[in-house]
């Protein structure tokens, strides 16, 4: 089972490059064949590479597949894994980064579907691909649970909840970075400016409870296993952070009409909270210390 | 750089708080000078949570959220409860956004459509005998927002009950010792014994897990018993009883010159030195204490360095002035002999403590309260939104129809969706 994970990440990762390669060249064609149209005196359409198939082969498609693809197989490697530890597949870094793009390739490919907006890939999958390259930098090999993680239920349960909420958010930080570089006259052939906004805005608004129910279940955790709710250690004061940010990004919207720059900036912030949440117990240890990565 | 807090234990007592003070001084000293670190000192920076700014900066932010909401709920109320069903001509008009219009559905259909969607249905005449129709679905989800703030002030309600009447200690019990939970003569007086403590280890010499056979008496009489482990603690009592940590313990027995024994029992070696575990025992009877140092060899085997002293004054920072005797280096079943003390002592072996933590919150059912309100408020708000509909017809049968939504609903799709119903009802006549 621990072979069949690895070579189903394998596979997974190379799903993901490819899916990325695919979308990039669709995307560079497309360009170029708006620009070519528009030196021609034709009206450009607005196409991007979700809805452009001009080029002959239609390479973005050809990319969903190759993500539909990877999800699979990286659904496969989790299954295998979670066979082979006995526990869910959240237990150390090397799992949690799979986990991680596991979410940001799921929540893309449910916004994707949603909205037709392959122009979303263009961040999104960098972002899975990199914590996928990064998984690979780190041991696989599998070691017992420590003490304070044998609780398979609030385990599985509390990191797979977070999964989904990283991943909602990377799909909001790639429509905010969109809409940043798309600028206001909109000739990069990115989708406009109010749907990558409303994108931004509906991750954020799937992830947000997730969030708060990571933190709650961490929580109710804690108190479980330690005796108490709350410790500052940096993981949970990092993920706190990361909820005001996110919590103050709603609040702002709904309350004081927050649109456009200003708040795909504060979706920015939101995200690197997230990375920092997700990384940050590297570098200043505390209670989460669980990466596997101390006896190196 | 981050602010170290002073632990716990620093307040236990005023010589535990300025042994936990000197260390942020050896820490921040050579960084940011005594004088800031005194000061930082004096505004509570090192006790952020219990200092009474923080409690004030609470305070306000209970009283500004609770006078916010008061303030929003009536108007939240109006706009949940107050509908106007017979909405003027220029309120259909197709050109503003998400309005349509159509012609030739029957009423009925209209309310069946509507009704299928989920929408409750409300209906009015005009004197013109144009007849409207309102649709509302999840009419009062937006007064979910109340459950969510009133789950951030009871949370906040919460910790301050846990605070200020909870309890929380550490209880350092060795294997086959007992310790009582409260004070002495405190009615219902709680003790725990552990009967049995096991680590069983990786190979990396981590522990796997630790467990306590641990057993509660209360007026003498066993009220429970359970072998806890860091994710299955013990309730009984008004206490909740968590495994925290372990350690090792020396069992020693100290006997005077004729052979009296002034000590018979383990020491928990609480305390790190030189990277080795370290405890103190103060010898009973004797102006003499006993500082302890655990060498464990590759093999498991273990040295303990037992160092007599005596305090013989004090230094002007409070520190004590300690007279140190020769010192005994034993290993398991050895006796050494402290001649210029009169003083024996045998190590009959190394055991492990168990380090519980003993909580008693009466918080507790408030802070699950205000989680559930939290989830449940942001849920209903985010995933339940409300949706409304207007539909306005002529007696010469024409239209009109007006979608309303929080904006984080998809209104092409969903007002699309009941477009598409309608033109078919039509299409059906």
């Amino acid at each position: 089972m621990f072979k069949m994970s690895e070579y189903s990440f394998i596979a997974g990762v190379i799903s993901v490059g490819l899916a990325l390669g695919c979308y990039v060249i669709a995307f560079v064609a497309a360009r170029v064949m708006r620009q070519r149209t528009a030196l021609a005196g034709v009206g450009t359409g607005g196409g991007t590479i979700g809805v452009d198939r001009r080029g002959g082969v239609n390479l973005g498609a050809y990319g969903t597949l190759l993500v539909y693809l990877a999800l699979a197989f990286l659904t496969a490697s989790l299954v295998f894994r979670t066979i082979a530890t006995g526990h869910g597949p959240f237990a150390n870094m090397y799992e949690f980064s799979i986990a991680f793009a596991w979410g940001t390739l799921a929540m893309y490919a449910y916004f994707e579907r949603r909205y037709h907006e392959r122009a979303l890939g263009l961040v999104a999958l960098p972002i899975a691909l990199a914590l996928l390259l990064y998984a690979m930098t780190i041991p696989a090999t599998i070691d017992p649970l420590v003490p304070a993680l044998q609780n398979n239920l609030l385990l599985s349960v509390h990191v797979a909840v977070a999964v989904v909420a990283y991943g909602t958010f990377s799909v909001a930080f790639a429509a905010a970075i969109l809409y940043l570089v798309r600028g206001e006259d909109g000739r990069r052939g990115l989708p406009s400016r109010e749907l990558l906004d409303e994108i931004s805005y509906k991750a954020v608004v799937i992830g947000f409870p997730f969030l708060t129910l990571t933190i709650v279940l961490g929580a109710v955790w804690a108190e479980v296993a330690w005796g108490t709710y709350w410790s500052w250690d940096p993981k949970e004061t990092a993920s706190l952070v990361t909820w005001l940010i996110y919590g103050s990004y709603l609040h702002a919207r709904v309350v004081r009409g927050w649109r456009g720059e200003r708040a795909a900036s504060l979706l920015l912030l939101g995200f690197a909270a997230t990375l920092f949440t997700y990384f940050g117990n590297l570098f200043f240890g505390g209670l989460h210390s669980y990466s596997g990565l101390n006896n190196q | 750089m981050t602010i170290r807090q002073l632990p716990d234990f620093a307040f236990r007592s005023a010589s535990d708080y300025a042994a936990a003070l000197e260390d942020l001084h050896a820490r921040y000293d050579p960084v940011l000078g005594a004088g800031v670190v005194d000061v930082l000192e004096r505004l509570s920076a090192f006790a952020i949570f219990r200092s009474v700014w923080f409690s004030a900066g609470l305070t306000v932010l209970v009283v500004s959220i609770v006078v916010c909401t008061l303030d929003r709920t009536p108007r939240m109320w109006r706009g949940v409860t107050e509908i106007r069903v017979d909405q003027p001509e220029p309120f259909f008009d197709p050109r503003l956004p998400d309005r349509a219009a159509m012609s030739e559905v029957p009423v009925e259909n209209v309310r069946a459509i509507l009704r299928r969607n989920g929408f409750r249905v409300r209906q009015a005449t005009g004197v013109d005998g144009t007849r409207f129709l309102y649709g509302d679905r999840h009419q009062y989800t937006k007064m979910a927002t109340l459950f969510t703030h009133a789950g951030l002030v009871t949370f906040l309600i919460a910790a301050a009950v846990t605070a200020r009447l909870g309890e929380e200690q550490g209880l350092v019990v060795p294997e086959g010792s007992s310790l009582t939970v409260q004070p002495i003569g405190t009615p219902g007086l709680l003790l725990v014994k552990n009967l049995d403590f096991q680590a069983p280890g990786f190979k990396t010499g981590q522990a796997s897990d630790f467990t306590t056979d641990l057993a509660v008496y209360q007026d003498g009489r066993e009220i429970a018993r359970k072998t806890i482990r860091v994710n299955d603690p013990l309730s009984v009592g008004g206490y909740t009883f968590h495994q925290n940590g372990f350690g090792p313990a020396p069992y020693l027995v100290v006997r005077d010159a004729e052979g009296k024994p002034l000590w018979d029992g383990a020491v928990p070696l609480t305390d790190a030195a030189a990277g080795s575990p370290y405890g103190i025992v103060g010898v009973p009877g004797r102006d003499l204490g006993l500082q302890l140092l655990l060498r464990r060899a590759a093999d498991g085997t273990g040295v303990v360095l037992i160092l007599p002293y005596r305090v013989v004054g004090t230094n002007p920072d409070g520190t004590p002035i300690a007279e140190n005797f020769t010192a005994l280096a034993l290993a398991k079943g050895e006796t050494g002999v402290a001649r210029d003390l009169g003083l024996t002592v045998e190590l009959r072996g190394v055991d492990e403590y168990t380090l519980l933590i003993a909580k008693r919150d009466p918080g507790q059912g408030l802070v699950w309260l205000a989680f559930g309100l939290l989830i449940a408020g942001i849920t209903v708000t985010f995933y339940l939104p409300r949706r409304r509909v207007w539909t306005r017809m002529t007696p010469d049968g024409r239209l009109g129809i007006v979608w309303r939504s929080d904006r984080y609903i998809d209104v092409e799709r969903e007002f699309g969706r009941l477009l598409d119903q309608l033109v078919a009802a039509r299409r059906a006549t």
